[in-house]
């Protein structure tokens, strides 16, 4: 099993990052799955922060749960999500993704045993660097059942 | 003279919004599993429990496929649009994802104003619950999200 100092020495891991963009059929099937209106403007749907941070991060779920020792077979589930948002996200346009490892913290539950929490920070920005949202998915990965 | 009410402006708008105000919620009569399978493609996620009810029930978490969490936040986030004028009027949000969601849940997104800056920028606790499992009422409503939200309404 990882260790709790493993876990915490990835804290400032940085991703490959990239550049990302939210393509039409894109914001459609966002809009379908999660039964929004369809798009009046060139505004994104407001997922789309997550769908870009994800997609820009350069590596796929599955490299990130390795980074901490898991797979997708070991039930890691999204614990919280936040994101600040300095300019609605635009439909077809690129921005460049950067990420890292924000926070590793271990923890113990009486019903859930013990399991790791891991944020990640992810900067979606302009082609001049300027920040349009900063999106903070924080993972549960779990270590053993109770 | 044109007897037709004129739509409240913005200043009025944020004006007439007060701390304890409901915002109208967002209903989803049936979480589709169909919508999982696109949404697990978009991400890329390769989470079986999103697409096997078979692996969702290995881990104890239920017998039908679980709704993946960012498509739950994008019900809160409708309701938050659909309240503020437009998607683009969301400045923040955070959600902490307290119970599992699953194919054919019923459920409903809300959302409580908590104060109103002079800025007109309105904080709000917003939601999303669980209201029907099964066919069957769930009572109380099982909180699946718990967060906050800042919004600019039009």
């Amino acid at each position: 099993m990882v260790t709790e100092e493993d876990a915490r020495a990835r804290i400032g891991h940085l991703f490959p990052g990239g550049l990302a963009t939210i393509e039409p059929y894109a914001d459609w099937l966002l809009r379908d799955v999660v039964g929004s209106p369809p798009a009046r403007d060139d505004l994104a749907h407001p997922l789309a922060a997550f769908l870009l941070a994800t997609q820009g991060l350069g590596v796929d779920l599955d490299d990130l749960f390795a980074l901490f020792g898991t797979s997708a077979a070991d039930g890691p589930l999204l614990g919280e999500w936040t994101v600040d948002v300095i300019e609605p996200l635009r439909v077809g346009q690129a921005y460049l993704v950067s990420g890292e490892v924000a926070g590793a913290v271990r923890k113990r539950g009486s019903r859930a045993g013990v399991f790791d929490v891991v944020t990640i920070a992810v900067t979606i920005a302009d082609g001049s660097g300027r920040p349009h949202a900063i999106v903070r998915p924080a993972y549960v990965f779990p270590r053993s059942q109770p | 003279m044109s007897t037709e009410p004129r739509a409240p402006s913005h200043k009025h708008r944020v004006m007439s919004i007060k701390a304890g105000d409901l915002i109208p919620g967002w209903t989803v009569e049936a979480v589709d599993p169909e919508k999982m399978k696109i949404m697990a493609a978009l991400l890329r996620d390769p989470n079986p429990i999103h697409l096997d009810p078979a692996a969702a029930r290995a881990l104890g978490l239920g017998d039908r496929v679980v709704n993946q969490g960012p498509v739950n936040f994008g019900y809160v986030q409708n309701m938050l649009a659909a309240w503020a004028g437009g998607p683009g009027r969301i400045r923040a949000l955070s959600l902490r994802l307290t119970a599992t969601v699953l194919a054919g849940d019923r459920l409903a997104a809300g959302g409580r104003v908590t104060s109103v800056s002079s800025g007109g920028l309105v904080e709000c606790e917003v939601w999303l619950d669980v209201l029907e499992r099964s066919g069957s009422p769930v009572k109380p409503p099982l909180r699946a999200l718990a967060g906050t939200a800042s919004v600019r309404p039009r």
